[in-house]
């Protein structure tokens, strides 16, 4: 995952601007390749209880390692990470659903508190483009 | 770490689609930066190498 997140940084100026921004956060964000998702998920954002004042994100991804597509995927979950980042107010789950509730819209697999936002799918296809150069 | 395996909120699905507009008004890094940016111990993006509980 490291290899992706640099490869990210050096062929994505979109890549690099999210990373940046949330070194400036208050938001830690680990990033894991995760065979554990459902098959119906190929990325997805969890909010994991912290120590006070920090908050911690977990990003699961799955496909190949090396793939553009991976890059891509990550860039679109830290597109998500950074939503959260500019929304103090999300400390908890509830906060999280609320959320999304208002930024997002439900996912078309109809399944409960799954939710995508445009930007975020902006964010992916623009680095994806990028990559391509 | 241990908070990591903690709660588990909502999932977020991605949905992968044409590509746009390759121009960006961000500027990408160089291999030298990205290091940086990658071995910086207070760096808020983290790669997990070994995969959480869930």
């Amino acid at each position: 995952m490291a290899d992706v997140i640099t490869s990210g940084l050096r062929r994505s100026g979109t890549f690099a601007h999210l990373v940046l921004a949330l070194n400036r956060s208050d938001v830690i964000v680990y990033i894991e390749t995760g065979r554990v998702l459902p098959s119906t998920i190929v990325g997805r954002l969890l909010l994991a209880a912290g120590p006070q004042g920090t908050r911690y994100l977990r990003i699961q991804v799955s496909g190949h390692p090396k793939s553009n597509d991976m890059i891509a995927l990550v860039g679109h979950e830290l597109r998500h990470a950074l939503e959260v980042a500019e929304s103090p107010e999300v400390r908890d789950e509830t906060g999280l659903i609320a959320l999304y509730q208002r930024i997002g819209h439900p996912t078309s697999t109809g399944a409960m508190h799954q939710y995508d936002t445009l930007a975020a799918q902006d964010t992916g296809r623009r680095v994806k483009a990028e990559l391509k150069g | 770490m241990r908070v990591l395996s903690g709660v588990l909120a909502c999932a977020l699905i991605l949905v992968v689609t044409r590509p746009a507009n390759s121009a960006s008004e961000f500027a990408a890094m160089t291999e030298a930066e990205a290091r940086a940016v990658m071995d910086a111990a207070d760096r808020h993006v983290r790669a997990a190498e070994r995969r959480w509980p869930t």
